[in-house]
């Protein structure tokens, strides 16, 4: 039937999801298992550097192949929502984990946690990430491809600057005694911190892959709008964690 | 024909058919691994004592891989690789999946969370917790390396995401003109529906197995009731995923099976609607089916009472689709080829499991039978043997439209029959010494020499069903090389992967893109065309 157009096909190739695929699926696992299970340093340096070359040069690739060249229509979007679904269901199963241990505890927080200060201002700087980023899409929209791409670097600062202000804080905490196993109110705050913080990571790398095409002028609305949506999510996420390890 | 011709085209690929065949392939790489363990299992436990390993530690590694890899490594990939990503985008008449590159990625996540389970072949500290990794043991330096099992299940978690969302979108965004959402195959509304249950149950299960890994190596205490955590709490995310992970195998074999009954009864699917919406209904009822695992870990009567009625409710979605499975038969011009022998094989085995099922539910008889072979052999009639039945009748449906090929009729039906008696004689047995008392799990059984004639005869079982594997993967490679040349449609099915596309669908799927007219069913088989066809065949 349609061997006419079979017999001068083309398959589409690319060689980066290949290595997205195994860095992110083979190495990174067995870095952390050298590093964590059987206490190999050196080698657990090795393999994750070589699993983030991977990602790296992958996910440089992909973006390169598809950012600005193709756009689907808005299906990133619709995607991108169901994504956010999924985080939804895993940040509810960890929290059903805060909740259990929280509503069992007989005192809370128990003893011998020190007194932490709610990060009220690292919050509220968090949440202008969805201003500027806000105001990025609306740049794009008018066809302003440098105040996007400006936007979206003042976006990336201050997750950056939140996610120092994270691992600071942990220092601290540390320095004052109160690591990770120390009780259970330390397993929720690291806990839901942490999860909150891998976030941020992600998003991180979402924007500063979008960054080069932005500045260009090629990204395409579609992975706009859908890096836009992530990081509204990622800040309300925040103030959740906020407002339940902190305030509950 | 199309099949790509360099090897860059093959690893490279952002086909959906082609790499639908890297799933396929990985889910039969996963199949003899598993299928292998299960081998050695049965010839231990075929009499009493130790027959291949006096180590109960090397039993619990086969225990594992079977049970994780058949279903993470076979049955999922199976189904919602090969099935969903080679034949659901023909069936909607779309060119490829909305995401060809992150549909790589997939795959190639699944290959690595199967090089990983692999691992735990060869590391010195092999993870032996079951493929359940259950707390405490789990967190102990017995069970191994915990990380590895969360690490794998983590893997083929962002794996089967990225797939769901894919799929989801594709079934969405990208059905030709004139396919409307009540004239898409049973396939693709069942695939479709377990992939929303992926998305939504699979998350829970990638979280529980982490808070695993973070308890056991960074500290943490979620399921460490020293530091405030709760044991339980493990049981129920895990189960939260992996009840529904029945329905999300369960859903699209029973579409794949729906599709070839169809095809070789010649008739329409009956009850299409229902059968439709039962299959949506199974996404809310299987969301409150998890707590009956936990009916003997102290549950007060008033939450087994009533997860008793939340768990018993899943029998009605299931029963309309069964009905609508039989009465398509009704009537119609049946014919009985080698997909239909598997299919047939799998309904049997399929209502087998399911009647078992409803005592398990009873949270009065699930206190005596819990945690025995009764238990093993239900999930094995409902879930295993009937999904691999389903599975293999759709690989020998699909096989000409792969190879382009003719398998042999006579070899694919002898082993569609060596594999059902072959597994009736492993699972008949082992149910009724389970009513008697044996216990799951256990690598002797000492105390219960009794048994151990019904072991044997399982275990013969075993070899019954090997040699109707060997035969049925013989006739591929036979089919592949030496088969026939096959037509476009061989089954003159009225499904769009036949009648629109190629031997073998090249590129693109369609010449040109089809728009199908008002009124198109897949299903459109006339009754006085029925008879017609069916000998037009002949």
């Amino acid at each position: 039937m349609s061997s006419q157009v079979t017999e001068h096909a083309h398959w589409h190739t690319s060689p980066y999801p290949i290595l997205v695929g195994f860095g992110a699926g083979f190495l990174l696992p067995w870095a952390f298992m050298f590093y964590f299970v059987y206490a190999q340093g050196l080698l657990a340096v090795i393999v994750l550097g070589l699993g983030v070359l991977m990602l790296l040069v992958g996910g440089v690739g992909w973006v390169g192949e598809t950012v600005g060249i193709i756009d689907d229509e808005g299906w990133s979007p619709a995607a991108m929502l169901m994504f956010i679904g999924t985080e939804v269901m895993t940040l509810f199963a960890i929290l059903v984990g805060y909740w259990v241990m929280r509503l069992q505890a007989p005192q809370w927080p128990p003893e011998g946690t020190p007194e932490i200060l709610a990060p009220n201002l690292a919050t509220l700087l968090l949440l202008c990430s969805s201003l500027s980023i806000g105001f990025a899409r609306r740049k794009q929209m008018q066809g302003d491809a440098a105040g996007f791409a400006n936007l979206t670097l003042i976006s990336i600062a201050i997750w950056a600057l939140f996610a120092l202000m994270t691992i600071f804080g942990w220092g601290q905490l540390a320095g004052q005694g109160f690591a990770i196993g120390a009780n259970a109110y330390a397993t929720a705050l690291y806990g839901l911190t942490g999860i909150h913080f891998a976030h941020i990571v992600f998003g991180l790398l979402i924007m500063l892959l979008a960054l080069a095409p932005a500045y260009k002028g090629r990204l395409s609305p579609s992975y706009a709008r859908s890096m836009t949506m992530y990081v509204h999510f990622v800040n309300v996420l925040g103030i959740w964690v906020l407002l339940q390890a902190y305030y509950w | 024909m199309g099949q790509p011709k360099t090897w860059k085209e093959w690893v490279f690929t952002l086909d959906h058919k082609i790499i639908g065949i890297f799933y396929l392939a990985a889910s039969l790489v996963s199949f003899l691994v598993a299928g292998t363990s299960a081998a050695l299992m049965r010839i231990e436990l075929g009499s009493l004592g130790p027959t291949l390993t006096e180590d109960a530690g090397v039993y619990n590694l086969w225990l594992t891989m079977h049970g994780a890899v058949m279903i993470l490594g076979f049955q999922i990939p199976a189904l919602l690789g090969f099935f969903a990503n080679w034949v659901v985008p023909i069936m909607i008449g779309a060119k490829d999946m909305a995401f060809p590159r992150v549909n790589a990625l997939s795959v190639w996540l699944l290959w690595s969370g199967i090089l990983l389970a692999l691992c735990n072949l060869i590391v010195p500290d092999s993870f032996n917790g079951m493929w359940t990794g259950y707390p405490p043991y789990s967190e102990t330096d017995f069970a191994g390396n915990t990380a590895l099992y969360s690490l794998i299940i983590i893997v083929l978690g962002i794996s089967s995401v990225f797939g769901a969302v894919n799929l989801a979108c594709t079934v969405m965004f990208m059905r030709a003109r004139g396919i409307g959402w009540y004239q898409l195959n049973m396939t693709v509304w069942c695939v479709f529906t377990a992939n929303i249950m992926q998305l939504i149950f699979v998350p829970v299960l990638a979280a529980s197995v982490l808070l695993l890994s973070l308890d056991k190596y960074l500290g943490f205490g979620f399921y460490d009731p020293g530091q405030g955590g709760d044991v339980l709490l493990y049981q129920n995310l895990f189960w939260f995923y992996s009840h529904p992970a029945v329905y999300v195998v369960l859903l699209p074999f029973l579409g794949i099976s729906f599709d070839i009954i169809a095809t070789f009864a010649r008739n329409h699917i009956f009850n299409y609607k229902v059968a439709v919406w039962a299959t949506l209904a199974f996404i809310p009822v299987s969301s409150d089916v998890w707590v009956h695992h936990a009916f003997v870990a102290g549950l007060p009567n008033w939450l087994r009472t009533m997860q008793t009625f939340t768990t018993l409710m899943i029998s009605l979605p299931f029963g309309l689709l069964m009905l609508s499975m039989v009465m398509t038969l009704y009537k119609g011009s049946i014919e009985y080829r080698t997909p239909m022998h598997w299919i047939v094989g799998m309904f049997f085995m399929l209502i087998i499991g399911a009647t078992t099922g409803i005592p398990n539910a009873l949270s009065a008889i699930d206190y005596g039978i819990s945690d025995s072979y009764v238990i093993m052999s239900h999930f094995h009639y409902v879930m295993a043997i009937s999904g691999a039945m389903a599975i293999f009748g759709g690989i020998y449906y699909y096989f000409p439209k792969l190879t382009g090929r003719m398998y042999s009729e006579a070899m694919g039906k002898i082993s569609a029959w060596l594999f059902f008696i072959g597994m009736n004689v492993v699972m008949g047995p082992l149910y009724f010494i389970g009513i008697e008392g044996m216990p799951r799990r256990y690598y002797d059984y000492q105390m219960f020499p009794q048994f151990e004639s019904m072991h044997a005869l399982a275990t013969v079982g075993v070899a019954i069903t090997t040699i109707g594997v060997l035969i049925m993967l013989y006739s591929w490679l036979h089919g592949m090389f030496r088969g026939e040349k096959a037509t476009a449609n061989p089954w003159q099915s009225q499904s769009l992967e036949f009648t629109h596309t190629d031997v073998i669908p090249g590129p693109g799927n369609f010449p040109t893109p089809p728009v199908m007219p008002e009124g198109w069913s897949p299903y459109s088989y006339d009754k006085t065309g029925a008879k017609g066809g069916s000998e037009a065949r002949r």
